[in-house]
């Protein structure tokens, strides 16, 4: 019988290829939405700036559409931090599972299929 | 690396006891081209705001709309993969029937609608541009051009995995 993985062992090689798969892209999306926040809060004073000089003084529709076009930059942002979280999740349960396979494949003594993504 | 861990302690149990999935669609080079190719569009055609008559500018706003519809397409195309099933039993088992439909509208990629509204933004700085108020506006129709074009750019680059 082949020797068994030590739990402890195993646990620090799965932190260690989840970090790898992602600690890069972690540090990316750090920078991207402190970014996107500064951005935002720019765009937010120029648009008050612009409501406060009458810029769209007796045209709502203008207006109205300058507001939707903000509230939707930062619902697609809220959305987009999630969606880049999601594709984080999958790259570190690819590659904790990738240990986890390559533990068994040597209980077993040959490779076992892995889960399929 | 506290917060790691944890994360490695969750998708090992998902993983190693149920069968693992697919989170998010594939990347698609053609899509990221195209984004890129509209926001530098976009952008030569911010540059020349101020110069010459709408009429002069007209044919540059319908391409940088008609290339982003054309992405669009390329994009409802893809489609998305299903939300985890484990996650869908889980919920279902906690008595949410409608689970699986609220999980895809929660992990739905976002570039359809970061695409909606770039072509939102185009619209309304060619209808002021029309209206000869485009030059005083620009600080506030580039810069979220700018923002949502890198929201769309961010997560397709983040799919070459």
């Amino acid at each position: 019988m082949a020797a068994l993985s030590n739990p402890g062992e195993l646990f620090g090689q799965m932190v260690q290829a989840a970090s790898n798969a992602i600690g890069k892209d972690i540090t990316t999306l750090e920078g991207f939405a402190r970014d996107q926040v500064i951005g935002i809060a720019q765009l937010t004073v120029t648009l008050e700036l612009k409501i406060a000089n009458g810029e769209f003084a007796g045209q709502p529709d203008r207006q109205q559409t300058a507001l939707d076009i903000l509230r939707s930059l930062i619902d697609n942002f809220v959305n987009t931090v999630l969606a880049m979280s999601i594709v984080l999740a999958e790259k570190a349960w690819n590659a904790v599972v990738d240990v986890a396979w390559n533990a068994l494949d040597k209980a077993a003594g040959f490779a076992l299929p892995r889960p399929s993504f | 690396m506290g917060l790691l861990a944890v994360v490695v302690v969750i998708f090992a149990g998902i993983g190693l006891g149920s069968c693992a999935v697919k989170l998010a669609p594939e990347f698609d080079q053609a899509i990221f081209d195209g984004l890129s190719k509209a926001n530098e569009e976009a952008m030569k055609l911010f540059a020349s705001a101020g110069s010459g008559p709408f009429s002069k500018r007209a044919k540059a706003y319908d391409d940088v709309i008609g290339e982003l519809n054309a992405v669009q397409v390329q994009v409802s195309a893809r489609g998305a993969p299903p939300p985890p099933s484990v996650l869908v039993e889980i919920a279902g088992v906690l008595g949410d029937k409608k689970a699986g439909q609220k999980l895809a509208a929660i992990a739905k990629p976002p570039t359809s609608a970061d695409i909606d509204n770039l072509i939102r933004i185009m619209n309304a700085a060619k209808a002021d541009d029309k209206l000869g108020l485009l030059a005083r506006n620009l600080d506030f129709y580039k810069p979220a051009f700018s923002l949502q074009m890198a929201q769309a750019l961010a997560y397709e680059k983040i799919l070459q995995r």
